[in-house]
């Protein structure tokens, strides 16, 4: 096989996996990783949008490191390195955060930001990322980031709306608060929510093209 | 072979699901009718707009689900109603069992597939929703006193009526309970509107037992568990009946067991796992009523038993099983020799 229909058919699969981790099989609604942060520190947009950007930090350069090391390492030891690099990573990606970002925001996010070192998305990652194609890793990280992404920004907007009456810090005049909705339990009904109507309409798409096959044949 | 796939609750008997839940409904309104002679009418007005909000509910989620409104007769939507509204504090504002009610229908029950196929206990949510986001409503009780009649403005305030300390909170604040043992057993103190009548709540218990509402296998198993754990844990400065009457009539104790408890759909079939279950319940929530900062901490032991349910009733069952076989097979090979 040639080098360039090798490369297309690694680019077809990656493609794929990361329409599965965005989307279909969506990381935080059907494999359940990566829930800490969103139930905990996921109440205001700006704490969302910085726990996905320190977790593209983290995921994107491991994603590509990992399949050129993760050879070399024996099994057991692939979890250990890769949360190593990780903490690593997020050195650098706290540091700048607290500099040149937003030393407030810093603060309120506090110990989450250690957290996500050691959160489930690596170790499924850490796992998955040793024998396969530095592409098909980076769309896989890819693919993870806009799923936990998606999840986290809804969640915390919602709240942030239900709480503050605020997005993003600007008022959005609705005079009604309703401050339990900072309260994990409401984190754990909405991402319940969100994932009966993720599986509502992936039924809804299976049986509309399952519908389109019956016409052709 | 036709294999029939119907919803809990599984009734072997000739009754029906709606007999039982007219059975619960007149239980009900037995507590209701006793809050009248304590409160006037302000309680009735809360348990029937608790029960408009829940109907209402499920009405809007068959229209969404485009189902035929006939499946209100089978009148769910009211028990859940009713029961919530029994918990509510008799001064409490109008908008709160009906928030409660609301929740249970729409969150706890309707996405799940409506009667029959919930995990939880639907009034069991909403009160553990009430008493999550407005304590300060669901656990200020009136004073009681004789022939009181509560003003039945939409929220009442500490001017409208003298507020008392539950027994529920004196008992968690360590301070010695000021009741005597025959208001506590006529539900003479202060408290929720349907849950102190202690007297009552047992004849409803053994009209539910007899009239199979409810299986001996749960309430009993409960009870007893949580007497055992009252025993354990005595009031200070009184004798041990007393303490453990006391602690059994405090927050929802009693009442959970009875109406909360029981629901034919969240728990086990078999009557290992009921038994199970029934113990669990009990001692959660002797554990949260002592340790817990909330009232209603049988409403939380409630909702995590519900979880654990199902793996009651499996692990029960093939236990039961396999510990029957494994002595017939010895029996088998005793006679053998």
């Amino acid at each position: 096989m040639s080098k360039r229909k090798t490369f297309r058919r690694h680019f077809w699969q990656a493609a794929d996996s990361f329409i599965e981790t965005a989307v279909t099989q969506n990381i935080v609604l059907v494999q359940a990783i990566g829930l800490c942060p969103i139930i905990a520190a996921g109440v205001t947009l700006q704490s969302g949008v910085a726990l996905t950007a320190c977790t593209a930090a983290i995921l994107l350069p491991l994603s590509l490191i990992m399949p050129f090391i993760g050879n070399y390492l024996p099994k057991w030891l692939r979890p250990v390195v890769y949360v190593l690099l990780a903490a690593l990573l997020l050195v650098g990606a706290a540091y700048l955060l607290e500099t040149y970002i937003s030393p407030e925001l810093y603060a309120r996010l506090y110990v989450f930001i250690p957290i996500i070192a050691v959160n489930m998305l690596h170790a499924h990652n850490a796992s998955m990322a040793q024998t396969m194609h530095p592409l098909e890793t980076l769309f896989e990280a890819l693919g993870s980031i806009v799923g936990f992404g998606a999840v986290i920004c809804s969640i915390s907007a919602l709240r942030e709306i239900a709480v503050n009456s605020t997005l993003w810090g600007h008022p959005v005049g609705i005079g009604y608060v309703l401050p339990e909705v900072a309260s994990p339990f409401t984190a754990f009904l909405m991402l319940g929510f969100m994932a009966a109507l993720l599986q509502w309409v992936r039924q809804r798409v299976s049986a509309y093209f399952r519908g389109k096959e019956a016409e052709h044949q | 072979m036709k294999m029939n796939n119907n919803p809990a609750p599984h009734i072997r008997t000739e009754q029906k699901s709606r007999h039982m839940i007219m059975d619960v409904l007149i239980a009900a309104s037995v507590l209701y009718v006793f809050s009248v002679f304590n409160y006037g009418m302000r309680p009735v007005y809360i348990g029937l707009l608790s029960i408009l909000s829940s109907v209402t509910c499920e009405a809007i989620c068959c229209l969404i689900r485009r189902r035929s409104l006939r499946t209100l007769l089978d009148g769910s939507a009211a028990v859940t109603g009713a029961l919530i509204g029994l918990v509510m504090s008799p001064m409490v504002a109008y908008w709160v069992p009906m928030v409660g009610s609301a929740f249970a229908v729409l969150v706890v029950k309707a996405p799940f597939g409506g009667y029959g196929r919930n995990v939880f206990n639907p009034a069991a949510a909403g009160i553990a929703l009430l008493s999550y986001c407005t304590p300060q409503r669901m656990f200020t009780y009136p004073a009681i006193g004789a022939g009181m009649q509560l003003p039945l403005d939409m929220e009442l305030t500490a001017q409208d009526a003298s507020v008392g300390t539950s027994l529920a909170a004196q008992i968690r604040d360590g301070a010695t309970p000021t009741v005597n043992r025959l208001h506590l057993l006529l539900g003479d103190f202060v408290g929720p509107i349907g849950a102190t009548a202690t007297v009552i709540l047992l004849a409803c218990a053994a009209y539910f037992i007899i009239r199979r509402t409810a299986s001996a296998w749960t309430i009993l198993p409960y009870l007893i568990t949580c007497v055992l754990c009252a025993w354990c844990t005595p009031c200070t400065g009184l004798d041990t009946l007393h303490s453990i009457l006391a602690q059994m009539c405090a927050g929802y104790v009693l009442f959970a067991g009875v109406f909360l408890l029981n629901d034919p759909v969240t728990a086990p079939r078999f009557w290992l796992g009921r038994i199970l279950y029934g113990v669990f319940a009990g001692a959660l929530t002797m554990l949260l009523q002592q340790v817990g900062r909330m009232e209603a901490g049988s409403c939380f032991a409630i909702l995590i038993v519900n979880a654990l349910s199902p793996i009651i009733d499996r692990w029960s069952y093939y236990g039961w099983r396999n510990i029957t076989r494994l002595l017939r097979i010895r029996r088998e090979v005793k006679a053998h020799e």
